[in-house]
């Protein structure tokens, strides 16, 4: 925005425009769209221009120290955006006493009116689902044993055999999908609800066994029956696909926890206005 | 501030952001002073602002660029159609939810109910 009827000297405006970046700076790492980052902005610009307009015609590097002093930190901003109004902690209602900015953007886990903030219980049901798959798992393979002790490992016994592995496995099937809705609630409880490590866990395993499972299966094929023809070159070639796939584990992890961590979108104004007033009944 | 001061403050402060362009056009900085002005609200420019923004986000606020008489241009905000049925419905809900905690809170209703 040009304000053209004030004159700021080339060190006061650098001053504000210092402050009005890490607004935006922090703004955009909290993935706020830009149109809400250029607003916002620009408002804060109107008002810090006005209150130095009001102060004198010719503001100094001093008056915009002392403007920038009196408007609100630039993390507040963030906490603001992403839907909480909450005050700092220690700081009465209003404004905020002057603080230096803290270059983190860290949003706050702010409480519940109702309580602490509490452990997602969605993450841990599905943590559980191991429960069944650990007891499920030797049973299974005893089960396969037998089979096979008694009836061979031919016919249609074998794929029989090697289904009842599997049916552990299905644990697994739910205890993604409730790691898929905790975090979804973890991420929209505006920090009452924590756990996002193990929602991310439970939410990964599946697919993450099942593509490294894919992988050790093709390194477990024989390399005659591949057609591979460098046959020395067979364990540099596995231990490559092994570090790819752990590198390829790690991707993942990290790529997820990423987008975890971002803010979501905001909700429909008329639904958090609800939301919060409901909770507090 | 108590916990659960800010929790009632939440959402009510977008409530008095419509409630207060309901009255006719303003810039962000004259919205901010006319609700400071009104005690115990005690609100700041990192609180209105980005309301303002994801109000506009939404469609529920137009926002026109002026210059100003003697000053920098400003962002007026206006009350959109669908700004004004929300402001409504807000104000439905909290006309529902002051009674319903009057009604709790003074403990009149919850005793005369009892057979």
């Amino acid at each position: 925005m040009n304000h053209r009827n004030l004159k700021l000297n080339p060190a006061a405006r650098r001053r504000l425009d210092e402050y009005l970046d890490q607004v935006e700076r922090l703004l955009m790492d909290s993935a706020v769209e830009r149109e809400q980052r250029r607003s916002i902005v620009d408002d804060v610009e109107g008002q810090a221009l006005e209150m130095l307009r009001s102060r004198t015609s010719q503001p100094d590097d001093s008056d915009v120290q002392a403007v920038i002093a009196s408007l609100d930190p630039a993390e507040d901003y963030v906490r603001a955006a992403a839907g909480d109004t909450q005050q700092p902690a220690g700081q009465p209602a209003g404004r905020p006493e002057p603080q230096a900015a803290a270059p983190s953007a860290t949003l706050p886990e702010a409480a519940d009116g109702a309580g602490s903030p509490r452990f997602s219980r969605t993450a841990i049901i599905g943590a559980l689902m191991l429960v069944p798959l650990l007891f499920f798992t030797p049973l299974a393979l005893s089960g396969r044993m037998l089979l096979f002790t008694h009836a061979g490992s031919s016919g249609m016994m074998f794929p029989f055999g090697s289904l009842i592995l599997l049916v552990p496995f299905l644990f697994l099937i739910p205890m993604c999908i409730l790691g898929v809705v905790a975090i979804s609630r973890i991420r929209h409880s505006e920090g009452r609800l924590y756990g996002m490590g193990l929602a991310v866990f439970d939410a990964l395993l599946l697919p993450l066994l099942l593509l490294n499972g894919a992988v050790f299966s093709f390194l477990r094929m024989q390399p005659l029956h591949m057609g591979w023809p460098h046959y020395q070159a067979l364990p540099f070639v596995r231990l490559g696909m092994l570090l790819a796939c752990a590198a390829l584990n790690c991707l993942i992890v990290w790529w997820v926890w990423r987008q975890v961590k971002k803010p979501p979108a905001s909700t429909q104004p008329g639904g958090r206005f609800l939301q919060s007033n409901i909770r507090i009944i | 501030m108590a916990r659960w001061v800010s929790q009632l403050r939440k959402g009510v402060i977008e409530l008095c952001v419509l409630g207060t362009l309901s009255e006719g056009e303003a810039y962000g900085y004259q919205i901010l002073q006319h609700m400071a002005s009104v005690d115990g609200l005690s609100v700041t420019e990192s609180t209105v602002y980005p309301i303002l923004a994801r109000l506009a986000k939404d469609r529920l606020l137009s926002v026109r660029v002026a210059d100003s008489p003697a000053g920098p241009p400003r962002r007026y905000y206006r009350l959109t159609s669908e700004g004004r049925q929300r402001l409504d419905e807000m104000k439905d809900s909290w006309d529902l939810l002051r009674q319903a905690v009057d009604s709790l809170v003074s403990g009149g209703n919850h005793e005369s109910q009892k057979p």
